[in-house]
């Protein structure tokens, strides 16, 4: 069936936004080019039309008379306050920072396009962070491979390969970022800004399986392609994974987006969201399926009051900052943000220690859901309470031993307050924390919260375990480090309270376990954790990632 | 400090948000002075209101837009005698032969424009001269992504024929 001219309208749209000619378009097209040769003549003209910016002198007053007017507000609010002799927190926030809020979260929602671009952008340059295991590279200008010891920042025409072992993130300036598996190589073929507008970025592709993250916030749609032996896989918006086998056969997954597929006869064939392809020669046998039903899902929630992240047992993560940078780093996995909270959900989840990271944005207590799904049927759910602490945040871990039967295997193994960085490898670059923004703000200015890290027990523990503790693991900053650990100390101990949670988490109906936590008084006290006997403390990780910017129970590198 | 947060954050949102904004109003008065003024009276409307559309939007930015959009409206009804295609020139003062030519071809596409019906002047905007994308797009204008790919090939075609001097 022919395709419909509104779908290949818009997608001939997309090419010359992002550069293409309209002849270019209709080339492609050629039995459509007495219909598409008019609207993209028309479309052409609309694009060149120059952009228009408001006055330095009408931007500085208007702001000026702008924030005169909020600060008068907010005085008049805080008056208010004052007033009144047993103040109610719930009660008295603010208006305005309830309203601050919602305006934080609304701002690092996708589609947001602010309006400069940050002096000290290095388009040509990349990010290569090891996860866990090998990693090699190959410079453009050598012939041997060297062993990679820390992560650092690479040249475009560096190529990158892991060992069967080896886990790897590649960071590109816009803040996209492509994940390696084990044995995998990549190239990375181009990166550039062009005009200080258009994202380009094409990744070389050789072998094994990469998970593509594209960060699509600026005003100009990115292109950013993958080049396996077979075709080429352009993303527009998308979430995808690539896996590429030893005769160059290319599998595509795309979780969120769309991914066009262009093979060397120049065939075309857009593959949606939710949907798979696989091309063993070329595209013209190549049909886009449906992807199959997920059998499992791990699923993370979080109320407005902060932010989270979590780390796979390979070391990517995925999830939110305070500053509003996204990221995506592991495989299957998907995170939203909006005014009434946040989301998380890996699909299909590897076996192992999975580590959440929750910050938080105001004093209030923050609720965590942790929901494990299995064949449409939620078999474990923990909703933990947590206080918001000053300067800290809380580092919950979750074991997933064994996903194929999560009913009988995960559970919380620990809780605990985590200072400074935050376990999960992720570079900050310029380009994406402009357009990011800051929810920084909001924790800086409100977070006045006095609540001591820790979680009191108030019944008998069935499962005792080893705590998160920051002072017994070891971790190697990465030389490109820039954020420094907070001037609060590492909190190595904390007691924790369970008010209703079961000895054994066990198959549905849901035993729904709430962890209520008060905000503590005391400093260090004994450290109680809920880890089930039989699951294995989350040590064996940091031994193997202490040459590593990653671990599952430290803080670590931010950059 | 929460009350100098507050204005900083709000200053935050504003660079952020206020070229964009801008143009698009702009796009729709021709006027740089009126642009100016409404700007200024959407971003005064969002710090007012945004405890009330909390949650009923997809992105701020999509919000914004509306406030923009119906800020619009409001003034250019309210003034019509007053707003007249004014047709500036958006690169400024057209001082080469190119910028002028580049005028020129803005000042008929402005008009064209102006002759559309609102909803496709409001994508021909927002899509080509904003770059937004059409999730977006959709979350401005309450349409689904298939009427909104629909909406802009008629948009498209009618200001073809506008600009080449027919009708729709």
């Amino acid at each position: 069936m022919a395709e419909k001219i509104e779908i290949i309208l818009e997608k001939c749209l997309a090419r010359l936004k992002a550069g293409d000619t309209v002849e270019d378009c209709l080339r492609q097209y050629p039995e459509r080019r007495a219909e598409l040769e008019p609207l993209l003549s028309a479309a052409a003209k609309l694009y060149s039309i120059p952009g228009i910016s408001v006055s330095e002198d009408f931007r500085r007053e208007s702001r000026d008379r702008l924030l005169a007017g909020i600060q008068n507000e907010a005085k008049s609010v805080a008056t208010r306050r004052f007033r009144l002799t047993k103040p109610n927190f719930r009660i008295l926030v603010p208006a305005a920072m309830v309203a601050l809020l919602a305006l934080l979260f609304w701002l690092v929602s996708p589609g947001l396009t602010p309006a400069s671009i940050p002096a000290q952008i290095n388009p040509d340059k990349f990010s290569l962070s090891i996860l866990s295991g090998e990693v090699e590279t190959l410079a453009a200008n050598s012939t041997s491979w060297q062993t990679v010891n820390d992560s650092g920042d690479l040249s475009t025409g560096t190529k990158v390969r892991t060992t069967d072992g080896g886990h790897a993130v590649i960071t590109f300036f816009d803040g996209s970022t492509a994940t390696l598996d084990p044995g995998t190589e990549v190239t990375v073929a181009e990166s550039s800004f062009v005009n200080e507008q258009s994202v380009h970025i094409v990744l070389k592709q050789l072998s094994g399986e990469t998970w593509n993250n594209v960060i699509g916030t600026g005003t100009q749609q990115p292109y950013y392609a993958v080049q396996t032996p077979l075709v080429t896989l352009v993303a527009q918006g998308t979430s995808f994974s690539s896996e590429v086998d030893t005769t160059g056969a290319t599998s595509l997954l795309v979780i969120k987006g769309t991914v066009t597929v262009i093979d060397k006869q120049n065939n075309e064939v857009s593959v949606a969201q939710d949907h798979q392809l696989n091309i063993q020669n070329t595209l013209a046998a190549a049909v886009p399926e449906n992807i199959p039903t997920v059998k499992s899902e791990l699923s993370l929630s979080l109320g407005p009051d902060g932010v989270c992240s979590v780390s796979d047992p390979t070391g990517a993560s995925t999830g939110y900052l305070l500053n509003g940078i996204s990221f995506n780093q592991i495989p299957n996995s998907s995170a939203a943000l909006s005014i009434n909270g946040q989301s998380i959900q890996i699909e299909t989840p590897v076996s192992g220690v999975y580590t959440i990271t929750v910050r938080s944005t105001i004093p209030e207590d923050m609720v965590l859901a942790i929901q494990l799904i299995q064949n449409n049927q939620t078999v474990y759910q923990q909703n933990v309470t947590l206080p918001a602490v000053t300067g800290s945040d809380w580092a919950v871990l979750l074991d997933l031993s064994n996903p194929a039967n999560i009913a009988q295997n995960a559970d919380i193994v620990s809780f605990a307050p985590v200072t400074g960085k935050i376990p999960a490898t992720v570079v900050q670059m310029p380009l994406a924390i402009q357009r990011a923004t800051a929810i920084a703000v909001i924790k800086t200015t409100t977070n006045t919260g006095s609540a001591a890290a820790g979680i009191t027990k108030t019944t008998p523990a069935t499962n005792t375990g080893p705590a998160v503790s920051a002072a017994t693991t070891t971790t190697k900053p990465s030389p490109a480090e820039t954020v420094p650990p907070t001037a609060v100390p590492p909190v190595t101990s904390a007691t924790g309270t369970m008010t209703t949670k079961p000895p054994v988490v066990t198959v549905p109906p849901i035993a729904v376990t709430t962890i209520t936590t008060t905000p503590a008084t005391t400093t260090t006290t004994t450290t109680t954790t809920t880890a089930p006997s039989a699951v294995t403390p989350p040590t064996a990780k940091t031994t193997t990632t202490t040459t590593t910017k990653s671990t599952s129970s430290v803080p670590n590198a931010v950059k | 400090m929460a009350i100098e947060g507050d204005a900083e954050a709000f200053g935050v949102l504003y660079n952020t948000f206020v070229n964009q904004i801008f143009r698009y109003v702009f796009y729709q008065v021709n006027d740089r002075m009126k642009a100016e003024d409404i700007t200024q009276e959407v971003f005064i409307k969002s710090w007012k209101s945004i405890q009330t559309c909390r949650g009923k939007e997809d992105t701020f930015s999509a919000w914004l837009y509306r406030i923009a959009h119906n800020q619009t409206v409001d003034t250019v009804r309210k003034n019509k005698p007053e707003i007249s295609l004014e047709l500036i020139d958006p690169v400024g003062s057209a001082n080469t032969e190119t910028e002028a030519e580049k005028a020129q071809e803005w000042q008929k596409t402005a008009a064209a424009l102006k002759t559309l019906p609102e909803p496709q002047r409001q994508l021909i905007i927002l899509k080509f001269l904003e770059g937004a994308e059409n999730d977006e797009i959709g979350a401005v204008m309450g349409k689904r992504q298939g009427a909104i790919r629909a909406l802009q090939m008629r948009a498209l075609d009618n200001l073809r024929k506008k600009l080449s001097g027919g009708t729709e």
